[in-house]
């Protein structure tokens, strides 16, 4: 732990912040907006097949089920990568934080030394005062 | 910023980094599994359904949900392994004094004791020569 010598035995602690750390996840418009696209997906993909005699559409078939399925993957694909984006932009929001925080308590590190210099400023007049009325 | 894991001389002794993570988040992979799972129940209820439960190529169209879902899963590690909100391994280790404030604030402590001793000096050499 480092700590601050001098004049009045001042001694703040430097500590580590936390590190940023998220399970992942997505906002509830998010997830609206993945389960509209998987049905997109769904709706398009499964109509390549309607009138065929593998069948089509929403009747559960073979070429329906395999659409759906990867209608699926794409699905969570698709969440994933915005809770990619998402605990990007919290990680952001945390280093932001860190920094405000880290100016802030050198701002008051600052402030403390200055009262200590007046401080030490005071006692060396003293001390001068008390020298002169020793001589005199 | 400690270097492999460890700390680093000076005045961030304590500095620790973070662990390395490897794998999806646990939000990608629990979203890649649920697909997964959802695949394989709704392709085993098709061939059911169709007399064909059990036999091999259907096992395989099984075996290929699978196999996408690890395809997905490694997709998804490689992006999260890059990124510092899922690996504190690649974010810097940060302490709530930089240490360049440390530093300062060392600095004009010292110039200041130093500025007091030299005047205690001067006044005591002051009171000794008219003693």
């Amino acid at each position: 732990m480092s700590q601050i010598g001098g004049a009045t035995g001042k001694t703040p602690e430097q500590t580590q912040y936390p590190f940023f750390q998220s399970a992942g996840g997505v906002t509830p418009q998010q997830q609206s907006l993945a389960e509209y696209d998987y049905g997109q997906n769904l709706t398009e993909g499964q109509a390549q097949f309607e009138g065929s005699d593998q069948g089509g559409g929403p009747s559960l078939s073979t070429m329906a089920t395999q659409t759906a399925g990867g209608a699926n993957i794409g699905k969570a694909l698709d969440l994933a990568r915005m809770s990619d984006v998402n605990q990007g932009a919290e990680y952001g929001a945390y280093q932001n934080a860190i920094n405000i925080d880290q100016q802030n308590n050198a701002n008051a590190l600052a402030g403390q030394e200055q009262s200590q210099q007046q401080g030490t400023q005071l006692a060396s007049l003293a001390a001068k005062a008390g020298g002169t009325l020793a001589a005199s | 910023m400690s270097e492999s894991g460890g700390g680093k001389s000076g005045l961030d002794t304590n500095l620790q980094q973070g662990p390395f993570e490897f794998g999806p988040s646990q939000f990608d992979l629990g979203a890649i599994m649920n697909a997964v799972s959802g695949n394989q129940t709704a392709t085993t209820n098709r061939y059911n359904q169709l007399g064909m439960g059990g036999s091999t190529p259907e096992l395989q169209d099984l075996a290929q949900q699978q196999n996408l879902g690890q395809a997905a899963i490694g997709q998804e590690q490689t992006a999260d392994v890059g990124n510092p909100a899922f690996n504190p391994a690649l974010q810097p280790a940060q302490t709530n004094l930089p240490t360049s404030a440390i530093l300062g604030a060392d600095t004009q402590n010292q110039n200041a004791l130093i500025s007091g001793i030299q005047s205690a000096g001067k006044a005591a050499g002051t009171a000794a020569a008219f003693a």
